[in-house]
């Protein structure tokens, strides 16, 4: 095929061509290359941080219910989860009891859990591998607690959680539902909310409005609108930064064009012998269009690439404090290596598409320098 | 058979850098000759060989190449002809830095399409014919200024075009190695070879192998020399 | 409106593409204004020039086109996740009216910008510029139709806000459902099999009769729009469902899954191959008659026309397949 050794000898003449340059088109390609890292390191992180997310919410229930009070989150009592027990379609109600416990001499938040069947005895506890690091003001071995009374108490450790459900556990304590009651003074009978299971997907919606409907002071949350609104928050939060980041962006593409406009009389004499020795202007912009794709390439990969060591081996340490900071206590679990192809193509986009039009006319305002210039410059 | 017939170039016309390079030129280069213009510096020569290589088109005037009209050619057609129907060779060599001689010889074919381990044999073997056979791999800022001028003349080969056009080019070798260029000359000239060639160099308009001197002044061509035939 | 990387991207490239393409329609009038071969002066010669460029960012449109038609698709099967009841890329789509409009504008321009280009590689084989003004002329519908294209997408994007309630494919295509989605998948399998089967009957017939007489090239065009539609009709009806093996699944997109092989990128692909080269051997008719082009013209006719049938030869492969293969049949 003509046409196809053509192309390759257009493009055995660039990449020849590109390897003369290499302090110029050095420049281009890691200042291109940084673009495209920081802006894949965003996306490759909220992308991490989402499957984190949906991986916590699996296990979670599919319905919570809240009491209400005064538009404010209150406890509910035990007399709710055997009314709503009873709606058709719910195969079961669990009543729940967590909180949340600052510790003043660590300065840190923990989430505490109170199970009815917690496996040890009432003055033990298990501790998330987070919250097992962070809790450092043991006292003789154990963790002390101010209850609401204001004495203390302390808790045993039996179990550290292990290290793979970091992300749900990493700040959790878990301690049996009396010495919950006995640390928080919660009311017999009174629990933080209900998870409710129903045993027909579909009849999702139904068993919500009729909770709704008999209890209007609760509100049944569903796990499917949490994951969306969580992924609402992450990929709004990761648009963002690269709507901060399209700043940087910017300040290549000002570079490329200027690097593209301002052709040199080196590069102008040299597209001059082209056109004489019978390159058609056509021809000049299939070899500047090689050209482009070398630099878009190269330049791609290797941001990506250093993006994913970034985020996935190095643990996102240029800007994790910004995207997760949520608790103090959330700061170093390695993510799960997570890459979709639907990111790589739109990070091939943000990066690819504004160099290419960016570059198109001062690559055509090259490629139509006069072939006589060459014998006119002599 | 290459022939112009009245033909004008004026060069940023209706500007105040308005400049007439050419003036109702006629001239014709017979196939097979070797054809010289000469004339001092701004007389025109350049254009009126860049006119003929193709490489601008005249302001007024026709150009044929054999029996076509090619003045009013779109340019990927002119293009096209440059790289099949003509061979340059420029004052100053203009190699491309950076490039082997090799890939140097191998520039115009590039665009033909041609498989590639064809027209790299055909570039060997040109280098080869100019004793250039030891160079192939080196750059070209390496190589002396004879070694210089015979690959410009094997680049000028590489696509077999019946005419060669040479824009000064004794102008930066001494005599001997004029006098190998020119032997070169009436080489490819036996090869079946037609060459024009601009040069206000007397070796050149004195060389036996020149079959026409065609002398410019002012955009003008002045009547017959005694080489003309 | 949602920010999202794959949103950001696809706004970004539309709004690249529409500028350009303005630019690209300014330069196309001054060119269809000034422009004239015999003249000399050096304003023709830059609007010669200019036809470099002009052609070089209609190529890259449609590159840009093409894949940002698919990275749509993709974003639509990503975000699903927000809207309630959308459980891929159809709902998604749903959410508002803008969704499948641009789809469908977003294959119209790629259609286009192909068409353009085999109008202007054929412009670029003769020697006086032959087919100059009706291709510049072609060139403003063309711009157009991208820029209202780069419009309703961010319509689109822009009137999408979590939690509204849309429908997945599975309401979409059902038997239940009466919107236009819903009658052309349930076109009686048996009907759209006819319109199928037949149309490419009907366009190899055509195909040959114009590759051994070179005559009927307008009608092999039609016949190849009409395909490209019955291809997507017939996708709809019973193609998917046969891949699927799944009498309820008609859903166009979720064939580009792993699950199924990628089988959906040669299906459109193809489907893309007869629509774009098939149309082009209509739109170079009117080319018939120009003597620069009394040599260029029949070959490249000839080439597309060879195209097109090689492409509806690839979809009836595709479409046969699984009905050989597998023991699933449409009751």
């Amino acid at each position: 095929m003509s046409s196809l050794e053509r192309q390759r000898a257009f493009l055995d003449y660039t990449l020849a061509s590109l390897v003369r340059r290499k302090a110029k088109n050095g420049a281009l390609v890691l200042a291109y290359a940084l673009v495209v890292f920081l802006i894949a390191s965003v996306m490759f992180f909220s992308r991490a941080l989402r499957t984190e997310g949906q991986a916590v919410l699996a296990g979670a229930p599919e319905l919570v219910v809240q009491r209400m009070l005064a538009g404010r989150f209150d406890t509910i009592p035990a007399s709710y989860a055997d009314s709503i027990r009873r709606i058709r379609g719910v195969s079961e109600v669990e009543p729940r009891l967590w909180g949340y416990y600052f510790n003043r001499a660590v300065g840190a938040t923990f989430t505490v859990l109170g199970l009815p069947d917690f496996a040890h005895a009432d003055d033990e506890i298990v501790a998330g591998p987070a919250a097992a690091k962070a809790w450092t003001n043991l006292q003789d071995g154990r963790y002390l607690f101010r209850t609401f009374k204001g004495d203390s108490t302390g808790f045993k450790p039996v179990q550290v959680l292990p290290e793979e459900t970091r992300l749900v556990s990493a700040d959790l304590l878990i301690m049996s539902e009396t010495a919950f009651r006995q640390v928080f003074g919660l009311p017999e009978g009174q629990y933080t909310d209900l998870a409710v299971t129903v045993r027909n997907p579909q009849e999702m919606q139904t068993v919500t409005e009729k909770i709704q409907r008999e209890h209007p002071d609760t509100r049944p949350i569903q796990r499917e609108e949490i994951l969306r609104t969580y992924e609402s928050v992450f990929e709004w939060r990761g648009g963002m930064v690269i709507v901060v980041f399209a700043g940087a962006a910017l300040a290549f593409f000002i570079f490329a064009w200027d690097k593209a406009t301002g052709l040199s009389a080196e590069e102008r004499h040299e597209i001059g012998i082209l056109k004489a020795l019978g390159w058609d202007t056509a021809d000049v912009l299939v070899m500047k269009f090689w050209e482009g794709l070398a630099i878009s390439l190269t330049s791609f990969l290797l941001g990506t690439i250093a993006a994913y060591a970034h985020v996935f081996l190095a643990d996102a340490g240029l800007f994790a404090q910004a995207l997760k900071g949520w608790s103090v206590l959330y700061v170093d679990f390695p993510l799960s290596p997570v890459v979709s192809p639907t990111e790589l193509l739109a990070l091939f986009f943000l990066s690819v598409a504004p160099y290419t039009f960016i570059t198109v006319i001062p690559a055509w305002r090259a490629a139509i320098t006069d072939p006589d210039t060459v014998m006119r410059a002599s | 058979m290459i022939r112009v017939e009245n033909v004008t170039k004026v060069f940023n016309p209706g500007r105040p850098s308005e400049y007439v390079a050419l003036r109702g030129v006629s001239a014709a280069v017979p196939e097979n000759k070797v054809v010289v213009l000469t004339g001092p510096s701004g007389s025109g020569k350049t254009t009126l060989l860049s006119l003929l290589g193709c490489m601008a088109r005249p302001t007024s005037g026709r150009i044929h190449l054999g029996e076509r009209e090619i003045s009013s050619l779109p340019e990927r057609f002119l293009a096209e002809l440059r790289r099949t129907a003509f061979g340059f060779i420029f004052q100053s060599f203009n190699l491309v830095p950076g490039l082997t001689t090799l890939e140097n010889v191998m520039v115009p074919a590039c665009p033909l399409g041609q498989p590639r381990h064809q027209v790299r044999d055909r570039a060997a073997a040109l280098l080869e014919k100019f004793r250039l056979g030891g160079k192939i791999g080196q750059t070209v800022e390496s190589l002396s200024g004879g070694e210089k001028q015979r690959t410009a003349i094997a680049r000028a080969l590489i696509n077999d075009p019946p005419t060669i056009i040479a824009d000064e080019p004794t102008a930066n070798l001494d005599t001997a190695l004029s006098l190998e260029f020119l032997e070169i000359v009436g080489q490819l000239r036996a090869e079946g070879k037609t060459f024009i060639i601009a040069s206000h160099d007397a070796i050149v308009h004195e060389a036996q192998v020149v079959d026409q001197v065609i002398s410019l002044r002012d955009g003008m061509v002045v009547p017959a020399g005694p080489h003309d035939c | 409106m949602i920010v999202k990387p794959v949103v950001l991207a696809l706004l970004l490239a539309s709004g690249l593409i529409g500028a350009v393409m303005a630019y690209a329609a300014w330069q196309g009038v001054a060119i269809l204004r000034h422009f004239d071969l015999s003249s000399g002066d050096p304003r023709q010669l830059a609007l010669e020039r200019k036809t470099y460029l002009i052609s070089t960012i209609l190529s890259y449109v449609m590159a840009f086109e093409l894949l940002s038609l698919f990275l749509f698709i993709y974003a639509g099967e990503d975000l699903h996740t927000l809207f309630v009841g959308a459980m891929c890329a159809v709902g998604t789509f749903n959410v508002n009216s803008y969704g499948y409009t641009a789809l469908l504008l977003k294959i119209a321009s790629a259609l286009g910008c192909g068409v353009w280009l085999i109008v202007n590689h054929l412009d670029n084989q003769g020697y006086d510029y032959p087919l100059i003004k009706p291709k510049y002329a072609m060139l403003l519908p063309l711009t157009g139709l991208v820029l209202f294209e780069a419009y309703v997408q961010f319509g689109y994007f822009s009137h999408l806000s979590p939690n509204l309630i849309t429908s997945c494919c599975g309401a979409v295509f059902s038997e239940e459902s009466t919107g236009l989605s819903a009658s052309l998948a349930h076109l009686p399998p048996t009907l759209a099999q006819i319109l199928f089967w037949g149309g490419l009957v009907a366009l190899a017939r055509s195909g040959a009769h114009f590759l051994a007489t070179g005559r009927g090239a307008r009608l092999f065009a039609w016949l190849s729009g009409a395909m490209f539609l019955i291809g997507i009709l017939a996708l709809l009806s019973f193609i998917s469902v046969y891949w699927y093996e799944l009498p309820t699944h008609h859903c166009p997109f979720c064939l580009l899954k792993a699950e199924f092989h990628w089988i959906g990128y040669p299906l459109y692909a193809s489907l893309l191959l007869l629509g774009v080269c098939g149309a082009g051997v209509g739109a170079v008719e009117r080319a018939r008659g120009i003597p620069s082009l009394a040599q260029a013209l029949p070959r490249l006719q000839r080439r597309l026309c060879m195209a097109a049938l090689a492409g509806a030869g690839a979809l009836a492969a595709i479409a046969v397949w699984p009905m050989l293969v597998s023991d699933f049949t449409l009751g």
